[in-house]
């Protein structure tokens, strides 16, 4: 092996090289104070008259610490590492910087901890340069509309609750409703854009683990890595073994990577997992530092330290490079309680939420959108057209059907039309079904969606749904080149979707469903004539007096 | 120290200067047990900074409860109680900061008190045990002037021994050397010097010693008084403390930064 050959003396030889570079610097006036009292993470410092708020102090250990509160006659530190070798009456130093993380490409591909340094045994970073956490938003002027898709490869979503570039789309749902599943799918959707080399369709990812098991936040790296999307995604680590410091200003470390992207024109993507663990971390360090508590016992400021954040999520103007950040923070509800502090202020803070019901995912509808109380407020003008002209009328009869859903129990009493309406809607719903880590390109979602629209999966048994779906595309990938049309147009005309419907119809005839009986006669639009008796017409008769 | 108390305590300087405090002993040991009872009785030294409370009454007040003072010193006091307080703490400390001050200004010539203070925390510092029982909350007033008086009484000033047992009887659970420390900067404030700690492997030559207090006086603008301590574990070089300022050139503190960078 090539690494047995350095020697020890090599070693020691470089280690001297090392210390000979060593540029003591010149003994200049250094403020110091003095710890009065360390606990729990948290350091009461007097002295340091001229530190700055949110400014770096160093303790005489090495331990990092953020000046936070600036009180009379001393200032209440969070220790940023180890607090165990942070004893009362040690010196600590200023350093005369505000808390920045170094930015740049080389981020790329790597898990990073929320001071930036590498956790994956990867090597150094190659820095670009460095950007301050606490860094203002962009203003009004430096913004513009959102246009431009973001495709989660997700039919609920990209149909009917669609994301644009640098819209921020709140994932809300109680605990193992497969929140991480949307935004990590979202990930992996990125993965032909990101091959295509445009610089205008790529998207750098950026996942922010707050407060999540190591084992979690391992299986999503191995997640990416598997599906190819990690050599364009970031991973910003704080465990839950980390100090509550670490937890609360990872989210702030991921937006100062992304900003800095966005500000060189390139589309970022940032999914914050998950803001109520952040509160719940900044809840710990403010409690500590005594500041007063409020509702739920979270400091007055947690609305702002969650507006600050998202706030950064932007797309800006052409004058500044046309980049953008999507935000699609996490929050986690208990017991579906959506009316809770946390939830209400980021539902307030977004521009749109993505439901996750745990009755839906008991249920085995995955994923478990309640696509009736999620919106997107902004998406609309972002979609896709193709997928726009067809989602109108998916929407249409998921509403209808949630109305009808009711009196599904009395179906043999129900009218025709209310039958057909109730297997409409059950197909439609099971159309939306979607296992993880699958993300369809946004032509098989047309196909599939206009399918289903049209009556197509009418006549097709409930469980044989999915399958009829998969084996269509299959059958127009290779018979057909509608799916290439709609993939460089990306628009639905009249000629592309009548060549889809022929193929369809083709394809239905061939089709064997799941008790081995072909279904004969494909579905369509059409809907059966009204018996004589029933139709009649009422006439106003002009009567005597 | 509150925004009302720090205005307070410049406006009571500003007066002080045109009394003559100075010069007089009596007074600084008064207004250094007036501190001490003040920080004894809650209900003299609230009623005393009540701010609502009408000025005159108060200085009425003073007159009776230490009418066997010097009038110099119910003046003082009288000038004190008249101003406005943040919190009662502030107004005690006035009291006591304005009795160091005529401390300092009343000893005799020859007589170091700063330095002395100095020597004094330096001793408390390095006994453990000291230390504890002069920040005890538990032990009485009387024993801790006592021990302060057995301990200090035959190596200080009178002037020093002073300000240190009034430390003692006032404070509960605090550091006694950092409030030895703090006295001592007062007191060199009032004999119009800075004080700058300045630590070496081996003792400074009159040489280095005059460089350095030329150079503090250069940057900082007024004469210094240098506290010399000889430390073994700074390897080299020196370390010089101007308040909240370190100017470290010490050894130690390289080889603790380079240890720092290997770690990285």
């Amino acid at each position: 092996m090539a690494e047995s050959t350095i020697s020890a003396d090599d070693i020691r030889s470089a280690l001297k090289d090392f210390v000979d570079s060593y540029e003591s610097p010149s003994a200049g006036a250094t403020e110091v104070g003095h710890v009065t009292n360390a606990a729990d993470g948290i350091a009461h410092v007097e002295g340091l008259p001229g530190v700055m708020a949110n400014e770096l102090i160093r303790f005489a250990d090495g331990t990092l610490g953020l000046a936070l509160n600036l009180d009379e006659d001393e200032i209440g530190v969070v220790v940023l590492g180890e607090f165990t070798g942070i004893e009362e009456g040690q010196e600590v130093t200023r350093t005369g910087e505000v808390l920045s993380v170094s930015v740049g490409d080389g981020y790329l591909g790597r898990v990073v901890d929320t001071l930036g340094n590498p956790i994956d045994g990867l090597g150094d970073i190659v820095e670009e340069g460095r950007r301050a956490l606490e860094l203002q938003a962009p203003g009004v002027m430096q913004r513009k509309s959102v246009h431009e898709p973001m495709q989660t490869g997700i039919k609920a979503i990209d149909a009917m609750i669609p994301i644009g570039r640098g819209q921020r789309q709140l994932i809300i749902g109680d605990r193992q409703t497969g929140k991480t599943a949307i935004a990590i799918d979202t990930i992996i959707n990125q993965k032909a854009n990101w091959d295509s080399g445009d610089e205008n369709k790529q998207v750098r990812c950026i996942y922010v683990a707050i407060g999540q098991k190591g084992s979690t936040i391992a299986s999503v790296k191995g997640a990416l890595e598997e599906a190819g999307a990690m050599e364009y995604t970031t991973i910003v680590a704080a465990p839950a073994s980390d100090p509550a410091g670490f937890k609360y200003l990872a989210p702030y470390t991921g937006s100062a990577i992304g900003q800095h992207w966005m500000y060189q024109g390139k589309h970022v993507l940032i999914i914050f997992d998950d803001l109520s663990k952040q509160a719940e971390a900044y809840r710990a360090v403010s409690l500590l530092l005594r500041r007063p508590p409020g509702r739920e016992a979270y400091p007055g400021d947690v609305f702002y330290l969650h507006s600050r954040l998202l706030e950064r999520c932007a797309k800006l103007s052409d004058e500044l490079g046309a980049g953008s950040m999507t935000g699609l923070p996490i929050i986690e509800t208990k017991a579906n309680d959506v009316s809770a502090y946390i939830p209400t202020n980021v539902i307030s803070i977004t521009d749109g939420q993505i439901f996750l019901q745990s009755d839906l995912f008991n249920s085995n509808q995955r994923p478990a959108v309640d696509v009736g109380i999620s919106v997107s407020r902004v998406g609309g003008d972002a979609q896709v057209k193709s997928i726009k002209k067809v989602s109108g009328t998916l929407k249409l009869e998921l509403a209808q059907y949630r109305s009808l859903e009711a009196f599904a129990m009395f179906a043999s009493d129900l009218d025709p039309a209310s039958r057909r309406q109730l297997a409409r809607g059950a197909r439609l719903t099971e159309l939306l079904k979607q296992p993880q880590y699958s993300p369809y390109p946004v032509e098989d979602q047309v196909v599939s969606i206009w399918a289903g629209t049209k009556g197509k999966l009418d006549t097709i048994a409930i469980e044989d749904v999915l399958r009829f779906e998969r084996e269509m595309l299959d059958y127009l990938a290779r018979n057909t080149n509608v799916l290439t049309t709609l993939r460089e147009t990306n628009v639905l005309d009249d000629a592309t979707a009548a060549e889809m419907e022929k193929a369809i119809d083709a394809f239905a005839l061939e089709f064997q469903a799941g008790d081995g009986q072909g279904i004969g006669d494909p579905g369509s639009e059409d809907v059966d004539s009204l018996e004589a008796e029933n139709v009649g017409q009422e006439k106003i008769v002009k009567g005597r007096r | 120290m509150g925004a009302a108390s720090r205005i307070a305590m410049e406006t009571v300087r500003g007066t002080l200067r045109t009394l003559d405090t100075r010069g007089s002993s009596t007074v600084a040991s008064e207004l250094l047990s007036a501190a001490s009872l003040l920080g004894s009785s809650r209900r003299l030294r609230s009623a005393l900074s009540d701010p609502s409370a009408n000025r005159s009454a108060k200085q009425r007040l003073v007159s009776s409860v230490f009418r066997s003072f010097n009038p110099t010193t119910i003046e003082v006091l009288q000038t004190i109680a008249a101003a406005r307080w943040s919190d009662s703490r502030g107004l005690v400390a006035a009291v006591a900061e304005t009795g160091q001050r005529a401390a300092a200004s009343s000893a005799p010539e020859g007589v170091d008190v700063a330095s002395e203070l100095l020597e004094v925390g330096r001793i408390v510092a390095s006994n453990a045990e000291l230390e504890l029982a002069l920040g005890s909350r538990a032990a009485s007033d009387e024993a801790k002037g006592a021990l302060v008086e057995r301990i200090f009484g035959a190596s200080v000033s009178e002037q020093t021994l002073a300000i240190v047992r009034e430390l003692a009887t006032r404070h509960r659970g605090r550091r006694f050397h950092t409030l030895v420390a703090s006295a001592a900067a007062v007191v060199a404030d009032e004999l119009g010097f800075g004080l700058a700690t300045v630590s070496s492997a081996v003792p400074l030559d009159e040489e280095h010693t005059r460089a350095i207090s030329e150079r503090l006086t250069a940057i900082y603008g007024r004469r210094f008084e240098l506290n010399t301590v000889v430390d073994a574990a700074t390897e080299g070089g020196v370390r010089i403390a101007v308040g909240n300022d370190v100017y470290d050139g010490t050894i130690s503190t390289r080889l603790a930064e380079l240890r720092l960078q290997l770690a990285g």
